[in-house]
C-alpha cells in the first residue's frame, strides 16, 4: 500500500495516511464542494488498508472547522474503525479540540460515548493562525 | 435505483451518498416480491425501524457536531467584526465604525427630516506631552481623555478616536444648543479630570467645533465645518467651544 497524501486545500484538510506507522491524520478545514468526491477515496484507501494490515491504526483528527456533510463523512470514518476494532484490529482515535471551544468539546466527548474503540478527545490552546 | 436517478444525484454537488444504503437497495423490491407480503413483513419491518433509528441517532450527531463548530466560526466571526471596529489602544470605536455611523444618521437625517450634531474635539497640547514626557505618556492622556469623553456623553451619543488625538462625537438628533452643552459638559470633564502619569500632573483639555447636520447636505463639509470650528477655538486660546456662524 501506498502512502496517501493530500495537501490542504481552500476548502479541504490535509492528508497524510501512512500505511508503514499506521497513523491517518487529517487536518484543518473541511468543507469541499463536494465532500463525496473528496472522503470516499479517503475511505476507500482506510477500507483497504485495514483489510491488507494489521498494523495498529491511530486516526489523528486535528480538524479546525467542517460542514455537515464532511462530518458526516467523519463519522462514516469512525464507523469503519469501530467494525475493524469489533474484529479484533488495534485501533485509536485522537480528536483534537480548540480548548476554547467548549460546545464541539462537550458534542465530542458525546459522540466519544457511541464508540467501544479508544478514543481520546484532546482539547488545546492554540493561536488562532495555528488553527 | 435507477441509472438516471444516481446520475442525477452524482451531478449535485455536495450531498452525501445514499447508493449503500440497504433500505434504498430494497426498497423497490419490497413493494412487489412475494417474499415480502404477508406476515414475512414484520421482520423486514423491524429491520427497517432498526435501520431507521440508526440513521436518526446519526443525522442528531451530525447536526450537533456542525452545529458546534458553525457556533465557534460565528463567534470568530463576531470578534473579528468588533476587533475591526475599535481602536486598539483606547477601545473607543475607531474611524470606521463612526463612519458606519454617520452613514446610519444620515440615512435617517433624509429620511426624517432630523438633525444630528458632530463635535470634533482635539487635545490641547498633545505634542507638547509627547515630546516633553514620551510616548507612553501620550497614550496614557489619550486613554485617560477617551474614558472621560466616553463616560460623558449620552446613551445615544457615539465617541470615536478620530485621528491621532482627535475624538469624534456622533449626537443623534441634537440641535446646535444641545450640542454646544454637551460639549461645554465635555471640556469641563477633561479639564478636571485626573491626567496623572507616573506622578506628574498633565494638565490636560481639549478644544471643540461642533457642527449640525441637516437633512440632505454633504457629510464631509459638515465634519470640515467642525473641523475649522475646532481650529478655530485652537486659535482663540483653546479649551473652548467653537461654532462657525
Amino acid at each position: 500500500m501506498t502512502k496517501l497524501e493530500i495537501e490542504a486545500g481552500n476548502s479541504s484538510p490535509s492528508v497524510r495516511f501512512d500505511p508503514e506507522s499506521g497513523l491517518l491524520e487529517i487536518g484543518g478545514e473541511s468543507y469541499p464542494e463536494n465532500s463525496k468526491e473528496f472522503y470516499r477515496p479517503l475511505i476507500g484507501w482506510i477500507e483497504e488498508f485495514l483489510e491488507a494490515s494489521s498494523q495498529p491504526v491511530t486516526l489523528r483528527l486535528t480538524v479546525t472547522y467542517m460542514n455537515t456533510s464532511s462530518t458526516k463523512y467523519m463519522i462514516d470514518i469512525l464507523d469503519r474503525l469501530e467494525a475493524a476494532h469489533d474484529e479484533g484490529h488495534a485501533v485509536a482515535v485522537e480528536w483534537h479540540c480548540d480548548a476554547e471551544n467548549g460546545r464541539a468539546l462537550d458534542t465530542i466527548e458525546e459522540l466519544k460515548e457511541d464508540f467501544e474503540m479508544p478514543f481520546e478527545v484532546i482539547s488545546e490552546w492554540r493561536e488562532p493562525d495555528e488553527w | 435505483m435507477s441509472g438516471k436517478k444516481s446520475a442525477a444525484r452524482s451531478k449535485r454537488k455536495d450531498i452525501v451518498n445514499f447508493e449503500d444504503d440497504p433500505v434504498l437497495r430494497w426498497s423497490e423490491s419490497v413493494a412487489t416480491d412475494p417474499k415480502y407480503q404477508g406476515e414475512a413483513c414484520f421482520d423486514h419491518f423491524l429491520q427497517l425501524k432498526n435501520h431507521y433509528e440508526a440513521l436518526l441517532k446519526r443525522f442528531v450527531r451530525v447536526t450537533r457536531i456542525s452545529d458546534s463548530y458553525q457556533s465557534s466560526l460565528k463567534e470568530l466571526n463576531q470578534s473579528l467584526t468588533e476587533a475591526a471596529s475599535r481602536d486598539l489602544l483606547t477601545g473607543l470605536p475607531n474611524r470606521r465604525a463612526m463612519l458606519d455611523e454617520l452613514a446610519e444618521q444620515i440615512s435617517r437625517a433624509e429620511r426624517y427630516g432630523e438633525e444630528f450634531a458632530l463635535i470634533l474635539a482635539d487635545i490641547d497640547d498633545f505634542k507638547g506631552v509627547n515630546d516633553t514626557r514620551g510616548h507612553e505618556a501620550g497614550d496614557h492622556i489619550l486613554v485617560s481623555v477617551a474614558r472621560t469623553l466616553e463616560s460623558s456623553i449620552r446613551r445615544e451619543d457615539t465617541c470615536a478616536r478620530w485621528g491621532g488625538e482627535e475624538f469624534l462625537i456622533c449626537l443623534p438628533h441634537t440641535e446646535l444648543a444641545g450640542a454646544r452643552a454637551v460639549a461645554e459638559k465635555l471640556l469641563e470633564a477633561v479639564a478636571t479630570s485626573d491626567t496623572t502619569y507616573e506622578e506628574h500632573q498633565i494638565s490636560t483639555t481639549i478644544s471643540a467645533g461642533i457642527a449640525v447636520h441637516h437633512g440632505r447636505e454633504n457629510l464631509d463639509a459638515t465634519i470640515a465645518k467642525a473641523d475649522d470650528a475646532m481650529f478655530e477655538a485652537k486659535h482663540q486660546g483653546k479649551n473652548r467651544v467653537y461654532v462657525l456662524e
